[in-house]
């Protein structure tokens, strides 16, 4: 057992204590928050220039003028942002969810920081939508910051939204002027088309916009004894972001030291210091020494990665979204996992002699292993279907599948989760079993590595 | 048998259709130096990997102090032919590694670490990466690594190999050392003069197949050329007319004379006959060098081809 153990203490200490691992574990964290913050930093002592002058307004009525007037009257202006600051709040919970939805947390914060910004509005008596030549002239000389102007029918009631969409208006700026004042130029004109259109409609710009605001739903969950639980939009995001969170986790540290373990092992072979080695120790002792260290870089990284994880979700207020549990879900299929993963690295790493030789053979046992990160979207939307039972059992795949269910909403059976923990350790001793088989035959072979046939028929010699 | 290291009895081993050694029986008695010969591909390292128990033999036995070498793993120290360092580890951590996998307090390894690469004449080496090192000091840091632990048996696969002569000098003290002090030590090698000098006993395998096992002495007397050597002060004189002497060799480009003599006659006697017909500068009696052995029995179990190859194989080292 010593000799396992420092099998086991070298092949951790030799793999964590390298540089590339201390930045992996330490460094990419650390420089996400690093870059996160710096970005917030910025962004919140950013601003722009600020913004003075006039803009002109082609209008041959005048109402449109006065809208854009009132859109960029100051204390419009400041209600507007503390409407987008609430409007942003609400994004960003969405934005969590979404990932995709992030430009338009970027606009809202662009907005939020602007620069002081005093600007007239001039109007200028001419045929509605045309900009003449003397404007775009004065434009460029610098009297005017831009000139506006919009078609009669973008004052109209549109026939319906699809034709609302396809109008356009028009906006000559300076080629140098900033894109967030462009940006807010635009969408000031266009809110003050709607309020002149609503005006025009002989309507009330507010009462329109209560009418179309959309209510948000206040969710009550009941706890198993029926006590009510309240939850906000943010934790119910959050509750679905966990399960994959939970499997990406013991993916990428099962991985990582499934990943070292076949380096170390293919180094060993390379190296030419297997042979001394196995003068001291069995193959199975070395074998299973390597596999517990590098076990330990794995546990190592889930340990690091799931603290932060839950600093940040304590940080957030929203402790309650993990439980006790689940972490030792974590902890007992990541051993699972990480078995399963590192007796085939063991097994390949010790069949080949350098890293391009086990790409073949490890490109096989990576396909197999990635099943569930496609299943993540079956397996989420429904946690008790069939597709999630199935795969429950079907070795390596158990523990990827398993922690996507146990961290989902809807509850496991205990009896499935007992028995897929029984199922998943006698798997786990069949592949040590089959891996050592190979391990034993592999660390000695020289010259062209097996291919998976000649690898199933090691698992039949004796010696 | 008791005094033995190492028993073999009728082993065979075989990969796919290669019979690698074949009923081979062997015995390595207790503190013996024995020099395990043989041209390359036949079978030694093979062996050793059987006696080390690091591949198993398909039928036969191996004994090994007693028992297998699996439970006596941390009495023997083995130097592999395939054999490496961690290139980024330090030496001193390598060593302190494998010796604790041989069993070794680390308290006393540090000491004994230090004290070895002194031995060797590496003394500052131990902070260093295996990396940095020159072959030939990785080669002395593999051997102590062989025998940090301070084995009752050693062996020693191509132990000589890649060294250059000072080492190979070095190397050579270490093991009479060894010798001296109990142990028994067992190396496979190509460099037959320096088994020469230290083993006290031979085998000699081809073919997977043993050809000699055998003393030094009784090489000597088995593969005896029935020659004297002789160099006469005054050039060359009547020795074909001693009794015994059947004919005699002479070069232009060396002054000494071979004097072949008859298998029932008495070398001593006919060496005193020379000396009584006049001064000589030198005479012996002539025999065979363990390279001369080596080809000669590789020739007659392999044929010509074998002996090519094994005297090839020689001119390499």
């Amino acid at each position: 057992m010593s000799k396992i153990l420092s099998v086991a203490w070298r092949d951790f200490t030799h793999t964590v204590l390298t540089k590339a691992f201390l930045f992996a574990v330490v460094g990419v964290p650390l420089m996400i928050v690093i870059a996160g913050g710096a970005t917030v930093l910025i962004m919140m002592q950013h601003e722009e220039p600020p913004i003075e002058g006039t803009i002109a307004v082609v209008d041959s009525v005048g109402d449109l003028a006065d809208a854009v007037a009132l859109e960029f009257n100051e204390e419009q202006m400041r209600e507007d942002q503390q409407e987008q600051i609430d409007a942003m709040t609400s994004s960003a919970m969405e934005n969590a969810a979404n990932p995709l939805g992030g430009a338009d947390m970027m606009n809202s914060s662009a907005a939020l920081q602007r620069g002081e910004v005093r600007i007239d509005v001039e109007r200028i008596d001419g045929e509605a939508g045309m900009i003449t030549d003397d404007l775009k002239e004065r434009v460029a000389e610098g009297d005017y910051l831009a000139v506006i102007a919009a078609g009669d029918e973008l004052l109209e009631i549109p026939e319906d939204r699809q034709s609302a969409d396809a109008l356009t208006f028009q906006v000559v700026a300076a080629e140098d002027m900033d894109v967030d004042h462009v940006t807010l130029i635009q969408r000031r004109v266009s809110q003050a088309i709607v309020r002149a259109r609503v005006d025009r409609a002989g309507g009330d710009i507010e009462h329109a916009r209560a009418l179309v605001t959309r209510p948000s739903a206040e969710t009550v969950r009941l706890g198993e004894a029926g006590e009510e639980t309240s939850e906000g939009e943010l934790q119910r995001e959050l509750r679905r972001i966990i399960p994959i969170f939970f499997m990406m986790l013991l993916w990428i540290a099962s991985f990582t030291g499934g990943q070292h373990l076949l380096m170390s092992t293919i180094e060993e072979k390379s190296n030419k210091v297997m042979e001394v080695l196995l003068s001291a120790v069995s193959p199975m002792q070395l074998m299973v020494g390597k596999i517990i260290g590098q076990g330990m870089v794995g546990l190592l990284l889930v340990t690091v990665y799931s603290s932060l994880s839950i600093l940040g979700v304590i940080a957030a207020s929203q402790a309650g979204l993990i439980e006790p549990m689940q972490l030792v879900y974590l902890f007992v299929y990541f051993l699972m996992a990480y078995f399963m993963v590192a007796t085939m690295m063991a097994a390949v790493g010790s069949a080949v002699s350098d890293i391009r030789e086990a790409n073949n053979l490890v490109t096989p046992v990576m396909l197999i292993v990635m099943v569930p990160l496609f299943l993540w979207m079956p397996i989420s939307q429904a946690p008790n279907g069939t597709i999630a039972q199935v795969f429950s059992y079907i070795p390596p795949a158990i523990p990827f599948v398993m922690i996507l269910r146990v961290t989902a909403d809807e509850p496991v059976a205990a009896w499935q989760i007992i028995a897929t923990i029984l199922w998943g350790g006698v798997c786990v001793v069949g592949m040590m079993w089959m891996a050592a088989k190979i391990f034993r035959i592999g660390v000695l072979m020289q010259g062209k590595p097996p291919s998976l046939v000649q690898l199933v028929k090691w698992l039949r010699y004796d010696h | 048998m008791t005094n033995a290291a190492i028993q073999i009895s009728s082993v065979n081993k075989r990969f796919g259709r290669t019979h690698a050694v074949r009923d081979l029986d062997l015995v390595v008695p207790t503190g013996s130096v024995c020099g395990f010969l043989g041209p390359n591909g036949a079978g030694k390292s093979t062996t050793i990997r059987m006696i080390m128990s690091i591949i198993y033999p398909d039928d036969g036995q191996i004994e090994v102090l007693g028992s297998s070498a699996l439970a006596n793993k941390d009495k023997i120290g083995y130097l592999p032919e395939e054999r490496g360092v961690y290139r980024k580890m330090k030496v001193g951590s390598f060593l302190e590694y494998i010796g604790t996998l041989k069993g070794v307090e680390k308290s006393t390894l540090r000491t004994r670490i230090a004290d070895w690469l002194e031995r060797i004449e590496l003394p500052h080496v131990a902070k260093q990466r295996c990396e940095e090192l020159s072959k030939g000091m990785q080669q002395k840091v593999q051997f102590l690594a062989a025998i940090i632990h301070d084995p009752d048996l050693v062996i020693l696969d191509e132990p000589f190999s890649g060294l250059d002569p000072v080492n190979a000098q070095l190397l050579n003290t270490l093991i009479r050392e060894m010798h001296e002090s109990g142990k028994t030590i067992i190396f496979s090698t190509h460099v037959l003069h320096q088994a020469e000098q230290i083993c006290d006993r031979f085998f000699l395998i081809n073919h997977g197949v043993k050809l000699l096992d055998a003393t030094l002495d009784e090489i000597h007397t088995t593969f005896d050329p029935r020659t004297i050597v002789v160099e006469p002060v005054n050039g060359a004189a009547h020795f074909d007319q001693i009794p015994g002497v059947r004919s005699v060799r002479s070069s232009e480009s060396d002054p000494r004379l071979e004097l072949e003599i008859a298998d029932d006659a008495d070398p001593h006697a006919i060496m005193r006959s020379v000396m009584d017909g006049g001064p000589v500068k030198s005479i012996a009696r002539r025999q065979l060098s363990m390279d001369e052995v080596f080809i000669r029995l590789v020739r007659e179990g392999g044929g010509e081809e074998a002996a090519d190859q094994a005297r090839e194989d020689l001119s390499h080292v």
